[in-house]
Order: structure tokens, then sequence, then C-alpha cells
């Protein structure tokens, strides 16, 4: 090759970079047209339209009741027996009502006479009896199976009518039951056993028979769910709409990286993000077309330990960890203020329930320096923290790798893709780990630190029987309020035993275009019920 | 996160760390990978290529066969499965980096060798009986090394590349180390209040690399007789 001259070499260089930049600025200028203002407020739903909502989580493994796995199932497809209001009260879902009897133990539930799994099959109550007959199989082994382990017996009274027995009150009978994004929701046990893991094994990935507004069409994984609408479906009293949805389908994408379903929002691809990073909040909200709901989740952010692992068997270390953390700048910073200081291990959602304790989960250093030099560290140790590669998770992890260098421990973080994160959680490697969840219910305490969910979902490895005896007798105190005040109890010990450190509770901000109408959020279900909604394009 | 100002010539990131200060630190990430992974690289296959071409034979057409075997494996398939099995982590990326460059550097040594070990100055050599490693050390490798100057450095600029591709996955380098690959992935989510999170980092690893190719080309102008004007 010749020697190209100086100055050629300049133009080169300097005709690259000006490229690039006219590249990033096209960007910016590649804004949709502002949507039609809507002029006709007073016009009733229209009826068809495809819901394309964005998901930045994947059903995992299966979408099957029976097989839960990490993540929550499309709501659209299940209904449970009761479904909970806007309020949180327990009402009819396919059960029209329900009584009870001997102080609870004896519970009649009266099936509606109008409602079909989506094969075309009645459900009465000799189908329900077998659903929960399934579920808490041995042999099925679901993740589930204690949720519902009250269920002593049950009695098809007659084709509408079912009775479970009880040997012990369950006060949270109610709400397991309502709760069909999980365990709650009821598909055809028949289609199951035909094509599930004891047939053919198609069930939850090519054939799903569930009961709710949609039925299942198909699901390509990594891509996307398609749902359609379900003719025969009678609705339920908390919707307005009272005969099947209004939509043709709804599709799932499900899109990981935010930036693009960002993107995919704005150019009206998607209408609806089921989750808006803090971060894109300002910018979705400027957007042409778009609107923002701001509301309480039941979202906590922790650091895990795994306890029975040095040095975080000594309750001295966890505690000055978890001291040496200051909630307040995580979420002031990397949750850029969409986000509460988290003094708990559930959400402040759950009202009366809920019991913070600052003292444990506080900030103060100069204690959390005492803690470790007691607990014989007063040189710090090195531990490695893992994390899902998401932006957000990683900066709050090097915030904690900072804040925890001030006391002289030494934090290694290692991001994982998902997957990768799981495979060391499943290998029982962690040492500390950031997740979330987002339960609603007081059984989060023993799902996570409960010792027969040891080694998951009790993945910070807490082993104590005394707890175990407490959970079991909370579980099954004779009424809801004796419930709470136990678990109250339960919370403040278990606080001292700072089991994680909790970071944030981020608030939930959901995106929606103005084509979307009717929309509402529902407290426990999220956006994932789309009965009401209807599309106006 | 703040704009730029006299105090943070580029701004801030998400936690307020000055990302000028980030980027001439990411500078060290970036020229070790690509120092040490060469290195590994070019020892690994001056080592084989050495063998393979002085030895000839059966020797020579085994080890030809493993280099082929590596050559069809796509590289970056290859060294994320490396750093899949190893752990994340920068050090996984320079090893990977090194077991899978080397074929490179062994074919030009052999096919160096298989022309210099005719020459008569070897013969020579080996009439006053010098041994198989004095001919191949004093003899042969000086002889050879000119072309693994100019491939290293060219290499240089590659495994800068797969080091930020890496570290942009969330393989390479941890956090909080400055990497400018995941300087970049960081900032990917503010591409639209604060590009320059996004676009800083990526002109770095522009002008780094583009160094390394126009001093591999310099460098080969200066070896190679034939373009001396």
């Amino acid at each position: 090759m010749k020697k190209l001259s100086k100055e050629k070499w300049v133009i080169i260089l300097v005709a690259i970079i000006s490229l690039a930049l006219i590249i990033t600025a096209c960007g910016d200028g590649a804004a949709p047209p502002p949507a039609d203002d809507d002029e006709v407020v007073d016009a009733g739903p229209k009826v068809g339209g495809d819901l394309v909502i964005a998901w930045d989580w994947e059903p995992d493994p299966v979408i099957d009741p029976y097989n839960l796995g990490w993540g929550n199932l499309p709501l659209d497809l299940f209904e449970g027996l009761l479904i909970s209001d806007y309020d949180f009260n327990p009402g009819p879902g396919i059960a029209e009502s329900f009584s009870f009897e001997e102080g609870g133990l004896v519970q009649i539930y009266k099936i509606r006479d109008d409602r079909y799994f989506h094969d075309g099959t009645k459900i009465n109550a000799e189908a329900v009896k077998r659903h929960f007959e399934l579920l808490i199989d041995e042999e099925v082994d679901s993740m589930s199976r204690w949720d519902f382990a009250f269920i002593s017996s049950m009695e098809v009274l007659d084709e509408y009518t079912l009775q479970i027995n009880l040997e012990e009150p369950f006060p949270a009978a109610l709400s397991n039951f309502s709760w069909a994004g999980g365990w709650g929701g009821i598909q055809n046990p028949y289609a199951w056993e035909e094509y599930g893991p004891w047939g053919e094994n198609t069930y939850g990935t090519e054939v799903v028979v569930g009961s709710g507004p949609f039925k299942f069409v198909e699901w390509i994984p990594g891509d996307r769910l398609v749902v359609e609408r379900f003719d025969d479906y009678k609705s339920t009293p908390i919707f307005e709409n009272e005969g099947p949805a209004y939509l043709d389908t709804v599709t799932y994408r499900f899109i990981f990286d935010s930036s693009t379903a960002v993107m995919e929002f704005e150019v009206g691809n998607v209408h609806m993000l089921e989750t808006v990073p803090p971060e894109y909040v300002e910018q979705v909200r400027n957007m042409p077309g778009a609107n923002i709901y701001e509301g309480d989740s039941w979202e906590v952010v922790y650091v895990g330990m795994a306890c029975d692992k040095a040095p975080f068997d000594d309750v001295r270390v966890r505690q000055a960890l978890n001291l040496a953390v200051d909630q307040q700048e995580i979420a002031d910073i990397v949750w850029m203020g969409y986000a509460e200081p988290a003094y708990a291990y559930i959400s402040p959602s759950f009202g009366d329930a809920y019991v913070a304790d600052t003292e444990t989960f506080g900030y103060n250093p100069e204690k959390a320096m005492e803690l470790l030099a007691e607990a014989g560290y007063p040189d710090g140790f090195t531990a490695e923290l893992i994390v899902e590669n998401r932006t957000d998770w990683i900066s709050a992890a090097e915030i904690i790798q900072d804040m925890l260098a001030e006391v002289g421990v030494n934090i290694e973080i290692r991001q994982y893709e998902r997957a990768g994160f799981y495979d060391v959680l499943r290998a029982e490697e962690q040492e500390m780990f950031i997740r979330a969840h987002s339960w609603w219910g007081l059984d989060i305490l023993p799902w996570y630190f409960h010792s027969r969910n040891f080694p998951y979902p009790n993945y910070h490895r807490y082993v104590n029987e005394e707890m175990d005896a407490r959970f079991n007798d909370a579980d099954y105190s004779a009424t809801y309020d004796e419930l709470v005040e136990k678990y109250k109890a339960i919370q403040a010990d278990l606080a001292k035993e700072a089991i994680w450190i909790p970071l944030v509770q981020p608030m939930d901000v959901v995106a929606y275009r103005d084509e979307v109408k009717n929309f509402h959020f529902h407290p426990l279900y999220g956006i994932r019920y789309n009965v009401d909604i209807w599309l106006d394009e | 996160m703040e704009s730029p100002s006299w105090q943070y010539p580029l701004g801030t990131d998400r936690i307020g760390r000055c990302l000028f200060s980030r980027i001439i630190y990411g500078a060290r990430i970036s020229l070790t990978v690509g120092l040490v992974a060469v290195g590994i690289g070019a020892s690994l296959g001056l080592l084989i290529g050495s063998i393979s071409g002085y030895m000839g034979g059966w020797v020579d057409r085994l080890i030809m066969g493993l280099v082929d075997i590596v050559w069809s494996f796509p590289t970056m398939l290859l060294a994320i499965a490396l750093t899949a099995i190893l752990q994340p982590g920068l050090q996984s990326v320079i090893i990977a980096l090194g077991l899978v460059s080397w074929p490179e550097y062994a074919r030009v040594i052999r096919s160096q060798f298989l022309a210099i070990k005719q020459k008569e100055f070897v013969e020579a050599a080996r009439s006053v009986g010098a041994s198989d490693f004095r001919i191949i050390s004093k003899h042969l490798l000086p002889n050879a090394i000119a072309p693994i100057i100019v491939i290293g450095t060219m290499g240089m600029a590659t495994a800068i590349l797969v080091e930020a591709t890496f570290s942009y996955l969330g393989l390479g380098a941890q956090p909080p180390s400055p990497s400018w690959g995941s300087i970049l992935s960081m900032g990917k989510d503010f591409i639209y209040h604060q590009p320059l999170m996004s676009i800083a980092p990526g002109v770095a690893i522009m002008i780094m690399v583009l160094g390394f190719n126009l001093f591999g080309d310099a460098i080969r102008d200066i070896m190679d007789p034939r373009l001396k004007e």
C-alpha cells in the first residue's frame, strides 16, 4: 500500500466522525407524527384490534399453574376461583359465591353455571376439585403446593357446589384462591392430564386450556405470546364489561432491553409498556400520544446474603452490612426518585401488616464498624456480589460496593445474564446477590425464609426451626386479624436477623398510548386483565 | 447525572462519576487487554508454529490440522463459550482471546520457517553441530519475526474491539472497572438525555483501534523492502 499523505488521513478521519454524528443526530428527528386528538369522547367501546404490550419478562419455564417457575402467568388466560376487587376484597370469580361454616373449617363454593374452559368443556365442581387435587398432588410437585396444603379434603355436593374441608383454620385461603397470576389460576385439569408431563408433554408450551377472558394462540419463546378473545367468556363483577373482551387479540412482546422497548413504544409498534424504567419516565412523558400511570407497587429490591456461609452466618455481620448501606441515596440516584428507600422485607402497600425497622435497616456506618469488629472482622473481608445484567441493578451494586468499602468490606461484583444468574443460585454458589420480589401476600415470608423452601426459593439459606414453627402457627391462625398480628411480630424479629439488605421500593410506572381506552390499573393484577380495555385506532 | 462543565468536561454518569476520568482510565484496560492477549496468542503461536515448521512431516500435518479446526470455529462464539466456562471477567476475556488467536501466528511462523530453513546459513549452522533449539532461537526466529510484529499490532486492535464487545455484553470487565465497552452499555439507556455517555467511549475505541491499525500499517511499510522508495 502506498503511504497516504497526512492531509488525506485527516480528511478520512473527519469524514468518519461526521458520519457518526449525522447518524446519531437522525435518531432525534425520527419522532412520529402527533396522534390525533380524540374528539369523540362519548363514543362507546369499539370491538376489535390487537393490543400490543411490552413485557420485560417471559413466562418461565411453561405457562402452567402446576409448574410455576421463576415468572408469573399471563393473567388473561386464567381466572381464579375468586377475584380480588380494587380494594383487595376477594369477590366472585369462577365461584359466584362462597360461605363458611364451622368457623371456616368448611368452605362452600358455588361455581357459576355459565363458564367454560377454552376447549369448550363446562366448568363444574368436579373439574375445579380435580384442578386443586392436581395442584396439591405430591407427584405433580407444584411449587405452590404449600399454599393449598390447607385443603384436607373436597366434596362435590352437586354439579356446581364444591365443599372444601380444612383441619385447621387458614385465613389466607381466600387470597390464595384469588391469585390467578400464580397458583390460583384455574385451568382444565383434564387437558393437563392429556397434554401435560404425564401425557404428550406439550402442555404449557403448545397447549394451554385456561378459563380467563382470552385463549392461548401461540407462544414463540424469546419473542411473543399471542392470545385471542374467548367468545364464551362471561365477565366477573370487577369488570365494567359484562360480556367477552373487546379486543380481538392481545400480543405480549418480550422486550428485555429497555431502550428497544421505549423506541417501539414511541413509534407505536407497542401500545403499552408494563414497566417504564426510571431513566425513561421523563422522556416517555414528553412523547406525543403517550400517557404515564404512576402508582405504588409491591416490589422490594434487596441484597440477599447466604446466611449459612461465613462470614454471613454471623448475624452481627449481616446487621453491619445493613447499617453500612444508605438506602435513601440509592433510591435518589439510581431510581431517580421513582422509588422509596426500603426498611422491611415487604412493601408498605401491605398497610397495617407492614412493619418497618429503620434501626436495623437504617444507615449508621460507625455502628457497622463496631459490629464488624465485634464479629471478628475489624479489617473487613472480601465477598462476591452477583447481579443480573440490568443497568439499574449494576449501578446500585456499584454504589453498595462503594458504601461497604467505607467500612472495610471489599465487594467484587460479577454480572450475569438472567439464566446465568439463576444457574449460580441453583448451584448454591451465591454469597451476596441482588434480587427483587413483588409479592402481595404475607406468605412471602415463609416462601423465602421457611426451611422447607431451602435451598430455593430460600436462596438466602436461612434456616431457623423456631421461625418455621411460628410461620406454621401464624398461617393457621383462627382469624385474619390474628394472622396479621402474628406476622407483625414475626417481621419485627426477622428484621433483627437482617437476612437481607432491603434497598428500595420502586414505583410501578406504566405507559400507554392514546389509542388505549378505558385503562385501569389493578393494585394486584396490574395491567394484566384486558377485559375492559378497547382500542381506538 | 450532570451535563458537561469545566469541572467535568464530558459530564458525569448515572451515579455521578466523571466520564472524562473514566474514559482516561479505560484506556489502561484496553491497552492491558490488547498487550496481554496478543502476548499470549503470539507466544503460543510462535511456539506451536516453530515446532510445526521446523519438524515438518506428521507433526506438521497434525498441528496444521489442529489450526484448521480452531480456525473453523467462529472466534466470537468460541470466546463467549470460554468466558462462560471460566467466569465472566477481564482475565477470562484475555485468556479466551489468547486461546483463539494463536493459529494465525502459528500459520505465519510456519510458512516463514519452511522458506528460511532451506537457506544456506541454516545448513551451515547445522553442519557445525548446532542443536535444534539453537537453530530455531538464534537463526530461524530472528529472521521470521517481522510479520509477527505486524500481525501482533493489528491483533491489538482486534483484541481491544473484542474486549469492548464483551464488556458491552457484561461478559468482560466487571463493575466498577471503567472499560469503554461497559461505559457504552451503561450509556445506551441515556442516549436521549446524555448522548455523550455513548459517543465518548465509542470515539475513544475508534481512535485507539484506528491508531493501532495505522501503526501496524506503518511498521509493515518500514519492514517491507519492496515498499521502500
